[in-house]
């Protein structure tokens, strides 16, 4: 256990303060874009899931970043511990980080009158932070490529705002706009997927190089 | 125009460390061997020649051109990075078209170049290969041919032969004495070997200053008369270090026969050796700066 | 050597997996949005209903925006819609009093109780009436429209709702752009003849489809591109050939122009090349209804309006990128792009272009609306092509400093250490 904590502090202290930052600050800022007080439950959705559900794409892919380097990558998973635990203690820590930020915010809102029903919207929310943020550790995962890592996700958050509604149906990110939950459960399980198999992918190429 | 490289006062600062210590070198045609510890400043001090870094304070002239104006520099430099590699999805003739485009040569420069310099660096065959496909040694010398495609008057190498077999070594050594026929090459490295098959002049630095200048012969003849040899026990051994540095050893049964350095005989079954660049480099390194009181 | 640079840096992006993605991509938009695409028939008369059209009335504006004003006077909050996303605000004592006072000067209702009688009237009239024959009607109620005060001229109607826009912190119903769009009637038969001959004759139909293809090209063009500057601006350090490259003769105005121009080529060609569908669509039409075709329309308005945006987005995903060595560009892009694209949703119908990044006109219909925003437009697209060189003539200058060892933004000693000692 002790051995997963310092890997969540190298965490903590070097990899991912400036994301946080960034996410912080992407919601500091949103009362100056998005109504924040006196919202119905309508409205709460569409600025938890069109907007704060944004973190998940600052947060979840860098967790591969700090073995980018090659060398280093090869270097570390020559260790005792391997990759694969490494890559999930990160991303357990930055789902954590996430849920932390999101529950503020979503304190903040209640505290301002919002009304929604708080529980449901935090675990909506939180899912599709999950798989916008797994979106990017697959591609990121897949090609070996922070920048594709990013497209993705954001590419997906664009077509659904763009009418994609009617080709994504059940993975659809926004549906508790519409009043429906259903598809939360749907993007919960691709998410877990989606995560998995980023890691996987990144693991399965170290043997490549390796060899 | 001279070929000659003209290093003046050059002091050169990372924040308020400071990495080279009032520089003066002057560099002619052939090999030039800079020779030291890790971190001694080689790598600073070449490029700043090479124009990858401001200098602080001085002056350096390249073939009588100053470093500031980067881009005459440039065109008569050829650099070897320590750590390079390439585009991975380019083949090795795309990668070295493209530098050679950047370098400015016309095509048929490059159609009539590439595949001479591949062939003196015994890539001919490797040409369509991709670059990701190469091993350390091709890449090395893949990295050698890039530097001179331009033909520069100058070209730097840092420390090439790290990581390269014992036959890849050699090769490689030998490579850079041919094209070191007509121009100037800076060769760094902390493999005293190198030096001994290569150079003629070498400097040598510690902690950012020269701590000698000159050729190798005189650099082994400051160490001639000092070095030492002798079959001992392994207990004695371990006195003998205490008190000399003791470049080599080799184990024989339950002796070991040491090879030190001292300024006097240290005991009558000592037996006075020839001195290599070796044992000259340890010499300066540590006994001249009185580490060791033989 | 620029040329030759030039057509290296194409053969490089068409051999990277990010273009191609970016490619499928720009497929999926297309074929998504725009491949059922069918071209308007003539309107007949006698359909049901032809839309409808902003009006230009200034007495229909003023009593549909007082209208609004005082619906939200009366329930002491009001709407907006900074940047198209929701925003409920509730004034403070003097600002409400302002209002009040506003209120008053243009429509004559001095107080809050005066304007609750006034809105209750209104939907009592409505309610009263014998609603069998108008179905309609039961389920939806005409929105309050308030008679302006006497002698109130236009201008000082649109000053003090310019004001009182700016005390709600913009994006209300009272700015400009709100108080003309809630100025909505119906279109009549020959109001859409007339935006049918608009099509015919002024757009040559090409024009008017080619705005709609810019529409949807322009959303993902409003980002995309910033991923292919951002993977090309990291590749030299990913693949540690900066310093070879760094050492070369080049100047570095050359390297970064090829590289740009490489980009901008390769990114526009695959949306020339979509364009063709829409345009042989159009032929296809207009061979059979006797019109003769801009078959050049495509080719205009993709560099015109489509290509500005590109040329803004590759720039500045280049700048950042030298700058930082990190992929802080997608993030700054898209922040960006949310705002741009939320902040243009109630302009999707052309004709207020704005400064928007992404200039959108959601129908291929509204020559009128282009026509008279064309000064803005024109302006927008030239102020990014600008703003896009400029980024590019700074991006050459840390390109060089970074060549000389300086301007290393990301950790001095890390750039400068040697890497094993």
């Amino acid at each position: 256990m002790e051995r997963y904590w310092q890997i969540e502090k190298v965490n903590l202290k070097y990899h991912i303060p400036l994301h946080v930052l960034i996410s912080v600050l992407l919601l500091l800022i949103s009362p100056f874009l998005i109504g924040v007080a006196n919202l119905g439950a309508q409205d709460t959705a569409k600025a938890l899931e069109m907007y704060v559900a944004l973190i998940g794409i600052v947060l979840l892919p860098p967790v591969f970043l700090p073995e980018q380097n090659h060398d280093i990558r090869d270097l570390i998973y020559t260790k005792y511990l391997n990759g694969t635990a490494i890559y999930l203690v990160r991303i357990l820590g930055n789902i954590l980080l996430m849920a932390v930020l999101l529950g503020l915010y979503i304190g903040m809102l209640a505290y301002h009158g919002c009304e929604f029903p708080a529980g449901k919207y935090f675990c909506g929310t939180l899912t599709e932070m999950l798989f916008l943020g797994g979106l990017g550790v697959f591609f990121y995962g897949l090609c070996d490529n922070l920048v594709i890592g990013y497209m993705a996700p954001i590419v997906y958050y664009i077509a659904a705002i763009g009418g994609g509604e009617k080709y994504m149906k059940m993975f659809y990110p926004f549906s508790m706009v519409r009043g429906s939950y259903g598809e939360k459960v749907w993007l919960a399980f691709g998410a877990v997927i989606l995560v998995i198999g980023g890691v996987w992918f990144r693991c399965r190429r170290k043997r490549r190089f390796v060899r | 125009m001279s070929t000659t490289i003209e290093i003046r006062n050059l002091n050169q600062y990372y924040g308020k460390k400071q990495a080279l210590r009032d520089i003066n070198l002057t560099i002619e045609t052939g090999m030039f061997g800079l020779l030291g510890r890790n971190g001694a400043g080689k790598t600073t001090l070449m490029k700043v020649i090479a124009t990858l870094l401001p200098r602080s304070e001085g002056e350096v002239t390249v073939c009588g051109r100053s470093t500031l104006r980067a881009q005459e520099v440039r065109r008569i430099v050829g650099y070897l990075p320590q750590d390079f590699s390439m585009y991975p999805n380019m083949t090795v003739y795309e990668a070295m078209d493209y530098l050679g485009v950047l370098s400015g040569l016309s095509k048929a420069k490059r159609r009539q170049r590439i595949p001479r310099l591949l062939e003196r660096v015994n890539l001919q065959d490797d040409r369509r290969k991709k670059v990701k496909a190469l091993s350390g040694g091709m890449k090395r010398r893949l990295g050698i041919a890039q530097a001179i495609l331009h033909n520069p008057k100058v070209l730097i190498v840092d420390e090439p032969t790290a990581g390269l077999d014992p036959e890849e070594r050699v090769r490689f050594r030998n490579l850079l004495c041919e094209i070191a026929e007509d121009r100037i090459v800076i060769l760094s490295t902390h493999i005293v070997g190198d030096i001994e098959a290569t150079c003629e002049d070498i400097a040598v630095l510690d902690e950012g200053n020269v701590i000698y200048q000159g050729t190798v012969s005189d650099l082994i003849a400051m160490a001639e008369g000092k070095v030492y040899s002798a079959e001992i026990s392994k207990r004695e051994l371990e006195l003998l270090k205490k008190d000399y540095l003791v470049t080599s050893m080799l184990t024989l049964g339950n002796n070991v026969m040491a090879r030190f350095l001292a300024e006097e005989r240290p005991f009558a079954s000592a037996k006075l050796c020839e001195a290599g660049v070796e044992d000259a480099y340890m010499y300066l390194m540590h006994v001249g700066r009185g580490e060791y009181g033989c | 050597m620029l040329g030759q640079l030039f057509v290296r840096e194409c053969r490089q992006t068409a051999k990277s997996l990010i273009y191609w993605l970016i490619v499928l991509i720009l497929i999926f938009d297309f074929t998504t949005q725009l491949g059922e695409m069918e071209i308007d028939e003539e309107p007949q008369p006698g359909q049901e209903s032809y839309g409808y059209r902003q009006s230009e009335d200034p007495d229909i504006i003023m009593r549909s925006t007082l209208g609004q004003l005082t619906e939200e006077y009366v329930r002491e909050n009001y709407t907006t819609y900074p940047i198209g996303f929701y925003k409920n605000v509730t004034l403070n004592e003097k600002d409400d009093a302002r209002i009040g006072q506003i209120l008053e000067e243009t429509a004559g209702i001095a107080g809050r109780e005066s304007a609750e009688q006034v809105r209750e009237e209104w939907y009592a009239a409505q309610n009263g009436q014998d609603s069998a024959d108008n179905m309609e009607n039961m389920m939806y109620q005409e929105p309050l429209k308030v008679k302006p005060a006497d002698g109130l001229t236009y201008e000082h109607f649109t000053e003090l709702m310019d004001e009182a826009d700016k005390i709600l912190g913009g994006g209300s119903n009272y700015g400009k752009e709100y108080r003309e769009k809630n100025a909505q009637v119906p279109m009549t038969y020959e109001d859409a003849v007339k935006e049918y001959g608009a099509l015919i004759e002024e757009d040559r139909l090409t024009g008017g489809y080619a705005r709609l293809f810019c529409d949807y090209m322009v959303i993902f063009l409003g980002i995309l591109p910033v991923f292919l500057a951002v993977t090309r601006g990291l590749r030299d350090r990913r693949s540690m050939m900066q310093e070879l490259i760094y050492t070369r003769k080049c100047s570095s105005l050359t390297v970064m122009v090829s590289r740009y121009l490489a980009m901008l080529v390769m990114l526009t060609l695959p949306v020339l090349i979509l364009s063709l569908n829409p345009l042989l669509k159009c032929m296809s039409y207009a061979g059979k209804a006797g019109i003769t075709v801009d078959m050049l329309a495509f080719v205009k308005y993709t560099f015109g309006w489509l290509l500005p945006t590109v040329m803004a987005v590759t720039a500045l995903g280049m700048f950042l990128t030298e700058l930082t060595d990190t992929a802080a560009a997608v993030l700054v892009q898209g922040a960006w792009w949310f705002i741009a694209v939320f902040g243009g949703v109630d302009r999707l119908k052309g004709g207020m272009y704005g400064w928007n990044l992404m200039p959108r006109h959601n129908t291929e219909l509204n020559w009128q609306g282009f026509h008279g925003g064309f000064a803005q437009l024109a302006a927008n697209r030239l102020f990014y092509m600008a703003a896009a060189l400029l980024l590019v003539a700074l991006t050459v200058f840390i390109y060089s400093q970074k060549r000389k060892g300086r301007l290393h933004i990301r950790g001095k000693i890390l750039a400068n250490r040697k890497s094993k000692s």
